[in-house]
């Protein structure tokens, strides 16, 4: 399928690539994956290995910032990606070893994220706090839950419909769910805010 | 007086890194560029260090016993304990200085945009945890920054 995110990048590297033959630069050695699946997979694995660190490094482990220099980028396009792997000094240097199917492969995995609304549950100081985008029922969303001490902490998620979890020490949990209301509240948790776009 | 002191201080301190100056291996990628920042920070400092480039820079990490939490960058190794991401300078001196028992080493995880390496020259460092670790898989705050 060629969905309006393809058209979109297809376009972008039609004008990354000025002066190139549109043609070519979409159908050649150096065109996206054809299969979704196959090319999602293979971002998130760029994104959690690219140039022998990853991505999440810098972004979190799901791109969504994680208070790290980067920040959030989950749903980021292509262009905004070309633009800071040209101008972004830290980024400069790994520009090189990512052919364009790498950047589109780990553009569509920030896609595939950008489209499952974040759910932030974060312990520290001794509490834990919650950060939401806009939830809508039945579509999946995306919980991390990250634990910013030094001791485990158990967090019971019976709210949501979840088994309870436990987070190790300065470790983060990544889990898809699927909320059954637009807003919840969990025992424990100090009232939940509004996450910004950015969560630097 | 207060300027004496702080003259004092300044040459105590310069005294003690120098004579702390240590050798130190630095396991990174070629495409980190605030790695090379960080290790041009420690070469100031008056350290010894050799850079390697390993091929699986996360086998590399994993071999060397770094925890997955503590992830960052690069990994220094210096007289036989661990050394990962932008820690400061001051906090490394100190920790070989007197390393605590069955201490492994030091990191601080991620990429903090204020930390060694990564700041712009003159910016105080803030906004990140120095945190220890041992070998049975603790934690502790060495300094908050």
């Amino acid at each position: 399928m060629f969905g309006p995110k393809r058209f979109v990048q297809a376009c972008t590297i039609v004008l990354a690539l000025a002066g190139i033959e549109p043609v070519l630069a979409a159908a050649g050695d150096e065109s996206p994956e054809d299969d979704p699946a196959a090319a999602l997979a293979a971002g998130q694995e760029l994104y959690l290995s690219a140039g022998g660190y990853g991505c999440l490094v810098c972004h979190g482990q799901v791109a969504h910032g994680a208070g790290q220099v980067g920040g959030m980028i989950r749903g980021a396009t292509l262009a905004q990606f070309q633009t800071s792997l040209e101008q972004v000094p830290v980024m400069a240097l790994l520009a090189p070893s990512l052919s364009m199917t790498d950047r589109l492969n780990i553009v569509e995995y920030l896609n595939y994220l950008g489209d499952l609304p974040l759910v932030s549950l974060t312990y520290r100081d001794g509490h834990w706090q919650a950060q939401t985008q806009v939830l809508q029922v039945g579509q999946w969303a995306q919980l991390v839950l990250y634990n910013d001490s030094f001791e485990t902490q158990s967090l019971d998620l019976a709210e949501l419909g979840l088994a309870t979890l436990a987070v190790l020490p300065l470790a983060t949990l990544d889990i898809l769910w699927r909320p059954t209301s637009a807003s919840f509240a969990l025992a424990g948790v100090a009232p939940i805010q509004a996450m910004p776009l950015d969560l630097r | 007086m207060k300027t004496l002191l702080r003259s004092t201080a300044v040459i105590l301190v310069m005294i003690f890194s120098f004579a702390f100056a240590e050798a130190i291996t630095v396991y990174k990628s070629p495409t980190c560029g605030c790695c090379q920042e960080w290790v041009g920070l420690m070469e100031s400092a008056g350290h010894s260090v050799t850079v390697e480039h390993p091929v699986d820079l996360d086998k590399t990490k994993q071999q060397l016993g770094v925890p997955k939490a503590l992830g960052s960058c690069h990994t220094a190794v210096i007289n036989g304990y661990l050394f990962e991401g932008h820690i400061p300078e001051v906090d490394i001196v100190a920790f070989l200085a007197n390393p605590p028992v069955g201490a492994k080493g030091l990191a601080v995880p991620g990429m903090p945009a204020r930390s060694p390496g990564m700041a712009a020259q003159g910016q105080a460092y803030q906004g990140f945890k120095v945190i220890g670790f041992d070998d049975q898989g603790n934690y502790s705050l060495a300094r908050q920054y």
